[in-house]
């Protein structure tokens, strides 16, 4: 007759020591349902995995319960002898006698042994109950998505695309490229930001197994891990890409040149109505911002462009377009954006053209940029006496945001390298910090250097930002100094906190993955699980889970690419088999469990009026089989039957 | 046409509402009439203790029995009948789970009669005892039992058919079944599986409940939208939806009378559990001790909320002495 076969370990004295395992064998052998039990030395060992599979067969087993170590050392192990030996794996108990009992129980063998004979009698109990489970199966699709091009998403796309994987990269500006585009040299090695990073765009642009849409937006995103259908809006450029050289021809004849704010230099110069981001844009191609085109508005009464453009390459019927795309893994880097400074009002930016942002700084300083490198003051083109940063412009401010923007203070060390290069010595630098933090790898160094070029740190967040007729005057309290400082400036520098770039609220929305108190996208383990999300199959990289600096953003990167990685290179994924499933005929729909699940595994089917549970999304956590008040989730193998007749087990007396 | 079925209703402690269902199920007793002959039914008729005594044994073909066994008469009496008769219905939510009489097992027998009897607010009249010497000899009282346990707990029972009291409509489909035997005994289940959530007609979100709101301090109540998503105290989810939700379809919360769905021990546990996962669930990591307190406090009066008509069929029965002291 077959029946459960309970087998227990010494785990040398760990167990031995203090449970007395003949007793416990015994015991158990009497047990219900148990035509079986042994002990030996080491059931983990080779022997002793040989001694339950040879059991299983001599015996005529069913299930099996070991009472060993905690089920997160050796359940695996035993699920798979048990597996080899011809049973479901799900067939198998372990009990726990060992972190549960004898080392917390060591000074009392008698104690101990009574309540190793409760843990087995419990698992027993469970046995008697257990059913074979099986897990599901999904088919995967090997193509990834990447929301967002800066350089995070470019290091993600073109870390898959290497490993052979179809990646579809969506970037809503005409560009990739990012923040770091607009940076001209980057910290500690002060190397140009776009030397780096343009080799990398025409990487992306080149990879055959790349397929580039900038100008886009993720519209709509349904299934799951395995298997994402997602609608892209591709919004119309009014140009065509296939044709568009970028030589450039129709910049110079638009009317409207010269008239529109240019976003990549931070509206310090302007551009027309047809546009390329920036010279090294990719792809490289122009696009008609269709707010300012006089002919769209006029119903193509401007025929400027369409005039010199002798590809012809400009389609003024150009419509925003659908693509739908499958895939099996999404990655999501969409940055960050900077906070609007205005938002402190005592620090007067907008009042004056000479207090300005650090990202306004980079564009100053690049030889590219709207001055083509020359720093004189903006008000009037003088020349630059003295420069003020304040860092921490919104950023570890309980008011405003609690965090630090962790590339504040390497950022304006590295503007102190920049500006004493291009400006007299003389020049006086002052910056008012909280506390500098040089935490990377080079950054202390880079610190002690910056401080040698002759820069008054001045420790203290100033109170009062005034413009003065020709220079700007600012109050602050220096704390090292235990002094008040009126500090004169041709250029204020404010250093604001980091934000999540716009329209993270929305995507996270639609990607069903979930934000932290900060508003960036929350992974799913802050240390453990830094690019997890904790919607299986999407991950996070780069700033848009919080700040960071380009190192870190890349590492994410890859890191990402690499998760996103084990899923895509299988041909089947498998889900839990101790999941969580709703009986629809009990199901209520009072919707009760929906927001419960942390992995968003349950949806409400509005036609039968019942909460469901996608398989692949359940991680069989049990959150929503403890809640649901009419009792219509079953957690497979935490059956409530069971974990009843195991709490009877457990409470039931010692005779006499 | 076969012989008629002999059926009875007895009452025990109990306010009279299911013994009115009875009476609102109106021309259909005229049915039942043709169909059963009513012997037993001290509400209408006049029988007495050694009648009932004299009966044969299973000579009631069905019995329905309401109210809370709160005397020693009560208990006696359901054991007789238990004997007479071959099919007992637990009728009406006191018989079922212990019912509104039930929530007096948080107070234990002797500051229930204190409080009844001594009370300053009603007269300081005798204290109730079992036996009380008078001239013409001894009086003998029924006497209260300690605690309120479900019918079930006391004689077997085999149909439920709770409601406080249980509306017609259910009356009307049980009774036939019951009658018929050609009917299979699954019919005659009248506990459903499906809450009340089933048949509400309220829309509903997914819940995120900030905080409960008294009913009493509700303004501006939405009478389309679930009442839980507007943070007032609806027992819907937990509770058996036989009755077709007739409260929450005149903006009245639920307030649990039937009891748990099928198969659900614990009518009230269930339900706060589901409450407390997703009460304050919306930024729950950087909640302070004090906010979640807050969200925990704007539940008020717990036990009697979530425990109005089922606290004796719960897991925690009655309030334990033993184990405070
Ligand atoms: C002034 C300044 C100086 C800095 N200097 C340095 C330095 O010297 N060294 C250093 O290591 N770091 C520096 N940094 C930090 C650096 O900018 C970031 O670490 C880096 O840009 C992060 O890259 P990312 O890809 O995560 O984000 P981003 O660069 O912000 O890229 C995000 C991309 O996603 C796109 N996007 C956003 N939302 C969507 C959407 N919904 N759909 C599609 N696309 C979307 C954006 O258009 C953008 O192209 C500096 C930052 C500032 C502000
Ligand atoms: S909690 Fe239970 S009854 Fe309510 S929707 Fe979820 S599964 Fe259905
Ligand atoms: S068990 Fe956990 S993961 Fe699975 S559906 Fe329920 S709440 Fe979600």
């Amino acid at each position: 007759m077959s029946g459960i076969g309970v087998f227990i370990c010494h785990c040398g004295s760990n167990i031995a020591g203090t449970v007395d395992v003949d007793e416990l064998t015994e015991y158990a052998s009497d047990l219900n349902g148990v035509t079986f039990a042994t002990n030996y030395k080491y059931m983990c060992s080779d022997p002793g995995q040989e001694l339950i599979k040879d059991s299983v067969e001599e015996q005529d087993l069913d299930s099996v319960v070991v009472a060993a170590c905690s089920p997160r050392m050796h359940e695996e192990t035993f699920q798979a002898v048990v597996e080899d030996a011809g049973l479901n794996p799900y067939r198998f108990q372990m009990a726990n006698i060992r972190e549960q009992c004898s080392w917390v129980h060591s000074d009392d063998m008698e104690k101990a042994t009574e309540k190793a004979k409760h843990l087995v009698e419990m698992s027993v109990e469970k046995s008697r109950l257990s059913e074979d489970l099986e897990k599901t199966e999904v088919d995967v699709n090997s193509d990834a998505l990447v929301i967002g091009g800066g350089i995070a998403g470019i290091q993600s796309a073109l870390d898959l695309a290497d490993q052979g994987k179809k990646v579809y990269l969506v970037e809503r500006e005409p560009s990739i490229g990012g923040k770091m585009a607009q940076l001209d040299k980057t910290f500690p090695t002060l190397d140009c930001s776009s030397c780096i990073l343009t080799p990398k765009m025409t990487d992306v642009a080149r990879n055959p197994n790349i397929e580039l849409l900038t100008y886009s937006e993720v519209e709509e995103v349904d299934g799951s891990v395995g298997d994402f259908e997602v609608k892209v809006k591709k919004k119309a450029t009014y140009v065509d890409w296939d044709k568009c050289t970028a030589c450039g021809d129709c910049a110079e004849a638009c009317r409207r040149s010269g008239n529109v704010e240019d976003e990549f230099n931070e509206g310090l110069d302007n551009r027309g109505a047809i546009y390329t981001p920036f010279p090294q844009a990719v792809p490289a191609a122009y696009t008609i911002d269709s707010e300012v085109c006089i002919s769209l508005e006029y119903d193509g009464t401007c025929t400027s462009c369409r005039e010199v453009c002798e590809l012809d390459a400009i389609d003024l019927d150009d419509e925003d377009e659908i693509v739908e795309l499958n895939v099996g893994s999404i990655i999501v880097a969409t940055g960050y954006d900077l906070m609007d400074p205005e938002k402190i009002y005592e620090y007067g930016y907008g009042k004056s053209k000479d207090i300005i942002t650090n990202l306004e700084l980079e564009r100053i300083i690049d030889a590219s940029g709207p001055t083509d490198g020359e720093i004189h003051r903006l008000s009037d083109g003088e020349d630059v006496e003295s420069v003020t940063f304040i860092l921490c412009v919104g950023s570890r401010d309980e008011e405003l945001q609690s965090y630090c923007c962790r590339i504040g203070c390497m950022g304006a060390l590295k503007h102190v390298h920049l500006l004493r290069d291009h400006l007299d010595e003389d020049v006086d630098i002052n910056i008012c910090y909280t506390d500098i933090r040089s935490f990377g790898k080079g950054y202390e160094e880079f610190y002690r250097r910056t401080r040698d070029l002759d820069v008054n740190f001045v420790r203290g967040r100033p109170s009062e930002v005034n413009v003065q007729e020709e220079k700007v005057e600012l109050n602050v309290f220096d704390t090292t100094m235990d002094k008040l400082l009126q500090v004169e400036s041709d250029l204020v520098v404010l250093v604001p906190a980091l934000l999540p770039s716009e329209g993270t609220e929305e995507l996270s929305r639609q990607l069903r993955i979930t934000r932290s108190s900060d508003g960036f996208l929350q992974e799913a383990h802050p240390k453990l699980r830094p690019m997890d999300t904790f919607t299986n199959g999407i991950f996070i990289a780069g700033c848009c889970q919080g700040p960071k600096d380009i190192p870190d953003s890349v590492s994410q990167a890859s890191g990402a690419a690499a998760k996103a990685s084990t899923i895509l290179s299988k041909d089947k994924l498998q889900s839990e088999a101790t999941i969580a499933s709703i009986d629809d005929d009990i199901c209520s729909g009072c919707k009760m469990c929906i927001s419960v699940c942390p992995y968003d595994a349950i949806e409400y089917n509005e036609e039968d009026e019942v909460a469901e549970i996608t398989d692949v999304l359940c991680m069989g956590c049990g959150s929503c089989a403890s809640l649901c008040p009419t009792g219509a989730i079953e957690h497979k193998g935490f059956k409530d039957e069971m974990l009843e007749a195991m709490i009877d087990a457990g409470l039931t007396e010692e005779e006499g | 046409m076969s012989e008629k079925k002999k059926i009875g209703f007895y009452w025990t402690g109990s306010c009279g509402g299911c013994q009115v269902s009875i009476l609102d199920i109106d021309e259909m007793l005229l049915d039942v009439a043709e169909q059963a002959e009513i012997v037993f039914w001290p509400c209408a008729m006049d029988p007495k203790y050694e009648d009932v005594k004299a009966m044969d044994e299973n000579e009631i073909d069905i019995m329905f029995i309401n109210g809370a066994i709160r005397l020693d008469e009560n208990k006696e009496m359901v054991e007789l009948l238990r004997e007479k008769t071959k099919e007992v219905v637990s009728y009406g939510s006191c018989a079922c789970n212990g019912g509104v009489f039930g929530l007096g097992n948080l107070s234990s027998k002797d500051e229930l009669l204190e409080k009844g009897y001594t009370n300053k607010t009603t007269d300081q009249g005798p204290f109730p005892q079992k036996i009380t010497e008078v001239e013409e000899g001894e009086l003998e009282l029924a006497e209260m039992l300690d605690h309120i346990k479900p019918l079930d707990e006391h004689i077997d029972v085999e149909y439920y058919l709770p409601g406080c009291p249980p509306l017609p409509t259910q009356l009307e489909d049980a009774l036939p079944a019951l009658l018929d035997d050609e009917i299979e005994v699954e019919e005659r289940d009248l506990i459903t599986d499906k809450s009340v959530c089933d048949p509400c007609p309220m829309e509903r979100e997914e819940k995120e409940i900030e905080r409960l709101i008294p009913i009493q301090e509700a303004t501006d109540i939405d009478p389309d939208e679930c009442l839980l998503d507007q943070g007032i105290l609806c027992m819907g989810p937990a509770t058996a939806g036989m009755c077709e939700a007739p409260c929450t379809e005149v903006g009245h919360p639920c307030v649990g009378c039937n009891g748990p769905v099928k198969g659900v021990e614990d009518q009230g546990s269930r339900m706060a559990s589901a409450l407390a996962s997703v009460m304050g669930i919306e930024g729950e990591e950087n909640k302070t001790e004090e906010e979640v307190m807050e969200t925990m406090n704007s539940v008020r009066d717990p036990t009697g909320s979530f425990y109005m008509f089922s606290l004796p069929s719960s897991i925690m029965q009655f309030r334990r002495d033993d184990i405070d002291e």
